[in-house]
């Protein structure tokens, strides 16, 4: 066994010399990142703030309409819950938007301002709910993802805490939009199809930086080559023994989860 | 596999790993805080929404806000504060003349409105000027002319005194900067 934990010692050494080269390496790459783009909100940033603008611009008077008008009790205390919501959502957006001299919208989009208007002709109050449960359940199904890319993925601080707050008060009134028990859940956005070996996929993104990607594919692989010639020159007797003793390694069944 | 490759392999990883989390945590400076609290637009500026200068028809309504979770509104959605140093029992305002201009008392008059909460709780009061103020639980009522939203709770704790009122009468100490640490479990 001496002749192993020698091995092991000396690639240790190994191990501990590439570790210092490639931690330098990354701290001169990506130091300054940080800072610099703190301050400033990226095109989903704004893209966030200005939706969750225009969803309270329409589900407020939509809220008030179903508060007022609503056939079912459950929808007329869903109707105010979210009319009241979304004005707290509504301050806490121009609030951020003032933070940043981002500009807001002041009116609905057509689509939405259609979907007002829908309400508005509704036939009789139980058609009344049902447009109102569906359209903005579908809406806030739209935007759902929108903010939990945002929240995951956003530089900005202020945005974070903000997209958290959105968050939650969307996953809230999509619960209790279905809570009215009018919601077709056939008409919502689906789910997209996953990409395959999209886990694999997003490990990958923290080396954006190409010429950190190859600066580290030439250390590891040249230090991979370099350990393993070391300890395979040292190590032989060892490896042959314990060859000899361990049971072949299980082949992995066919059809199985290969992820 | 042999004993080799398998002490490689975590090892390189565990060298990845390091790599990936010395790139990360660099540069982590930036501006820290929540949504604060500075003037919005307005539900005046808002198409199909009440003007908060409008008077609402006279009555509460319970509430349970996304964040701070149980309040008192007006019957328009504007939150209802209640004032420390008022008094209870019996109930009596405290806040006139220039102080009612900031905190507009509940308006009384007329049938009231009662919606979600203990109807035994609400009452009135006969302020020093004769006009007539809703209590919940003997706490006088105020609307904070300042919330330009329902739902805005910007009055919350001013001078120590001011806050808005639970459908029990307590006051709401959770606020919009402590509620993602209490709700979140931070």
């Amino acid at each position: 066994m001496t002749s192993a934990s020698d091995a092991t010692r000396g690639f240790f050494r190994v191990v501990r010399v590439l570790l210092a080269v490639t931690t330098a390496a990354a701290a001169t790459v990506l130091g300054p990142v940080g800072d610099a783009h703190a301050q400033e909100l990226s095109a989903a940033d704004k893209n966030l703030i200005v939706n969750v603008k225009l969803a309270g611009l329409w589900e407020m008077p939509a809220g008030m309409w179903a508060q007022e008008r609503g056939k079912s009790k459950r929808t007329r205390e869903v109707g105010r819950t979210l009319m009241i919501d979304h004005g707290r959502l509504d301050t806490a957006t121009h609030a951020i938007a003032d933070r940043f001299g981002l500009a807001l919208p002041r009116e609905p989009s057509d689509q939405q301002s259609a979907w007002l208007g829908e309400m508005k002709t509704a036939r009789d109050d139980s058609e009344f709910d049902r447009i109102f449960a569906n359209r903005l359940r579908y809406a806030h199904g739209v935007l759902f993802p929108v903010i939990a890319q945002v929240r995951a993925g956003t530089r900005n601080d202020l945005v974070r805490d903000y997209a958290t707050t959105a968050n939650q008060a969307v996953l809230r009134h999509m619960t209790l939009l279905e809570s009215t028990g009018v919601v077709d859940q056939s008409l919502m956005p689906e789910a997209p199809v996953p990409q395959s070996n999209s886990a694999n996929a997003a490990m990958d993104v923290g080396f954006g930086e190409l010429a950190l990607g190859l600066l580290l594919a030439v250390v590891l692989g040249g230090g991979l080559f370099y350990a393993l010639r070391a300890l395979r020159g040292k190590n032989t007797r060892t490896r042959e023994r314990a060859a000899a003793a361990e049971p072949e390694p299980v082949p992995s069944a066919p059809g199985g989860l290969d992820v | 596999m042999n004993p080799v490759s398998r002490s490689v392999i975590p090892l390189t990883l565990t060298l990845a790993a390091l790599t990936l989390t010395a790139a990360c945590t660099t540069g982590t400076a930036g501006p820290n805080g929540s949504p604060g609290t500075a003037p919005a637009a307005g539900a005046a500026e808002i198409p199909g929404m009440p003007d908060p200068a409008a008077e609402a028809a006279p009555g509460v309504a319970a509430a349970i806000l996304f964040d701070l979770g149980p309040i008192v509104t007006d019957t328009n959605g504007f939150t209802l504060y209640r004032y420390d140093k008022d008094s209870v029992n019996p109930p009596r305002s405290k806040c006139t003349e220039a102080c009612s201009r900031t905190w507009i008392p509940a308006k009384a008059d007329g049938d009231l409105v009662v919606i979600g909460l203990d109807r035994a709780l609400v009452g009135t009061v006969t302020r020093d000027d004769g006009t007539r103020q809703l209590t919940l639980a003997g706490w006088p009522l105020y609307r904070n002319a300042d919330d330009a939203m329902p739902g805005d709770t910007g009055g919350q704790g001013v001078d120590d005194a001011w806050f808005p009122a639970k459908p029990d009468g307590t006051k709401v100490l959770l606020t919009a900067d402590t509620w993602q640490a209490d709700d979140l479990g931070i």
